[in-house]
């Protein structure tokens, strides 16, 4: 077990990875292919849910590939660790759990809408999950570079997936845009290894002292980090690729965007930017405006769902940026962990209105809002769209509320104006899904919904009730710990022992 | 549940609700009991009786008075998505510019 223990974070990397490629060993076998899908993902999930649990009570561990044994951090004659190294708190151990979660769901969800490219898709999905998860736990600069592109490719793939013409124009300027940014995050790492001449967060972090050089790098490092989360005013390909990508798996698409804005969280907390702060702010609150705001007027309910999920990071953004720069801890806390649990709640909700809208698609095969209509009948889907739409707007008692409510407090010592801006934000996107509720819920066509996307939608529902009725043990027990992980960068430093 | 400033407890955000619930369930008791739903409900368009409110208005006209008076806004934003790839790389290039100069001017 202990043993197991130790290898967790390469093998929850390697584990999807195999998976990748045993999917083209299986042939026409369909059904093997699902089989293979989700009992990989599942033994995932459960392999990360131990490793958090781990984390939670043992503390930070590592794993540097390469060595005699994967906690050795330094070779006998060298002065700084050369080896690649992953590291796992309890942020990154959070973010894994959710991320696998969600991918799991998506397979469920998708199971009868795959009709060829079964491997395809799945090989797709899985290389998506190896991105994400070796961008949580890896500790090296250029190894999150690495992955940040493995990420982008498989996403950009993920778009296309449909092969249309307007899918795979979407793809195309998503892989585009994103090769450039990638492009400027390598120069942001070149800068850092010209002056340091390593690479490794944890050492880099015990070491840098903020100057111009380094402020450059990490400025093009967030820019680009920025551009591949769809922060605005870099997010013009983010409703391009959710309105393309297979209405099945655009939340698959989303969980990537996310992934990516953990990149630059990690990289400015740990390396203490109090300083950029001031960017994630902007950026946050013209992503809520723009957001918001551009929902209203989309015919797609897909483009319209990616506006949405622009003006949510929009608020983690905000939050976790006024905790970068705020000086008093208690208010540091509160920011980010509003930012941290509208995070969760954001994944959970925005999923369930991503899995209604999916049916509505499939049913209809039509992404168009006045095509959609016609779900009246159904009026647990009903009463499930009125639930995600009141906590994504923050409507109480909800659990959107809840993380809104701390953010708005919290946010308010650093300037009233924010949570001024954020409420008006909420205030349209309530707006924009009652639009959206009208165009599905008009109408009645008796139509029935598949078990499997039942199952699913009704997981996240559960989940959803869950943090709305017991926030205090969720807050407790998951959000605290991971905002200390964030915010306490000792044990991150120290852990490679330099 | 303890916030920056303050607190929140959904029981008694259900409770509450439940008594308005009540209430309302009361007041509605004490209305036309032998109300059924018929006329007072269907549409009439210049007098003349409508199929289904959703056949006239679609969820695009919703909202026309906001997105009236934010028209310029609107066109402005209209234009900036607009599906070029060479100007979201266009924004892209003046969203380094503009942190470059913040960072070399010290506002940040």
């Amino acid at each position: 077990m202990t043993g197991l223990l130790m290898h967790l974070p390469a093998i929850s990397i390697a584990l999807p990875l195999f998976s990748a490629f045993l999917f083209q060993l299986l042939g026409r076998h369909k059904k093997a292919k699902h089989i293979l899908a989700i009992s990989s993902i599942t033994v995932l999930e459960l392999m990360l849910i131990l490793q958090l649990f781990h984390v939670a009570s043992a503390g930070n561990s590592i794993y540097v590939f390469g060595s005699e044994t994967p906690v050795v951090q330094l070779p006998s004659s060298y002065g700084i660790p050369i080896r690649i190294s992953f590291q796992v708190d309890m942020f990154n151990a959070f973010l894994s759990v959710l991320t696998s979660s969600v991918m799991l769901l998506v397979i469920i969800f998708s199971l009868n809408s795959l009709k060829e490219d079964v491997g395809k898709f799945y090989v797709i999905l899985m290389l998506m999950l190896t991105g994400m998860l070796g961008l949580l736990f890896t500790n090296d600069l250029f190894n999150l570079f690495v992955f940040l592109e493995i990420l982008s490719l498989s996403t950009g793939i993920m778009v296309m997936y449909k092969a249309n013409k307007f899918s795979v124009e979407a793809g195309f300027k998503y892989l585009v845009i994103s090769s450039l940014s990638g492009l400027l995050f390598l120069l942001g790492v070149g800068f850092i290894y010209a002056q340091y001449g390593m690479l490794n967060i944890s050492v880099l972090a015990s070491i840098i002292s903020i100057g111009l050089i380094e402020k450059i790098a990490l400025g093009f490092m967030v820019v680009s980090l920025f551009l591949k989360s769809g922060i605005a005013p870099m997010h013009m390909w983010l409703p391009d690729a959710y309105g393309e990508a297979p209405e099945y798996s655009v939340l698959g698409v989303a969980m990537a965007t996310l992934t990516c804005s953990y990149a630059f969280i990690r990289l400015l907390f740990v390396f203490s930017v109090g300083e950029l702060g001031t960017l994630l702010i902007l950026g946050g609150l013209l992503s809520a405006i723009i957001g918001s705001t551009m929902s209203l007027i989309q015919k797609n309910v897909n483009r319209l769902f990616g506006y949405l999920a622009l003006a949510e990071i929009g608020f983690i953004v905000t939050a976790i940026g006024c905790g970068l720069i705020s000086t008093e801890s208690n208010l540091v806390f509160s920011t980010v962990s509003g930012g941290l649990f509208h995070m969760l709640n954001d994944v959970i909700d925005l999923g369930i209105l991503f899995f209604i809208s999916g049916i509505a698609i499939r049913i209809k095969n039509s992404k168009e809002l006045d095509n959609l209509s016609g779900f009246g009948d159904n009026k647990i889907l009903a009463v499930f769209f009125i639930l995600a739409m009141f906590a994504v707007s923050g409507i109480p008692p909800m659990n959107g509320f809840l993380s809104k409510l701390i953010i708005y407090e919290s946010t308010f010592a650093v300037s009233p104006l924010i949570p001024i801006i954020l409420m008006i934000s909420s205030i349209i996107i309530l707006s924009s899904l009652v639009k959206v509720f009208y165009s599905i819920f008009n109408g009645k066509s008796n139509k029935k919904v598949p078990l499997n996307m039942m199952v699913v939608l009704f997981a996240a529902v559960i989940a959803m009730l869950v943090i709305t009725l017991f926030p205090d043990a969720v807050i407790n027990n998951l959000i605290k710990p991971v905002t200390d992980a964030l915010i306490t960068k000792s044990e991150y430093r120290s852990i490679v022992g330099v | 549940m303890e916030t920056y400033a303050g607190f929140w407890h959904v029981e008694w955000f259900l409770t509450a609700f439940i008594i308005l619930f009540f209430i309302t369930w009361l007041i509605k008791s004490l209305g036309d009991k032998k109300y059924k739903s018929g006329i007072q409900e269907d549409i009439f368009l210049s007098g003349h009786q409508e199929k289904e409110y959703s056949d006239y208005i679609g969820s695009e006209n919703l909202y026309w008075g906001f997105k009236e008076s934010l028209r310029r806004y609107y066109s402005l934003m209209k234009k900036m998505h607009n599906g070029i790839i060479s100007e979201y790389i266009f924004w892209f290039y003046i969203s380094i510019l503009i942190v470059l100069t913040f960072i070399t001017f010290g506002v940040i």
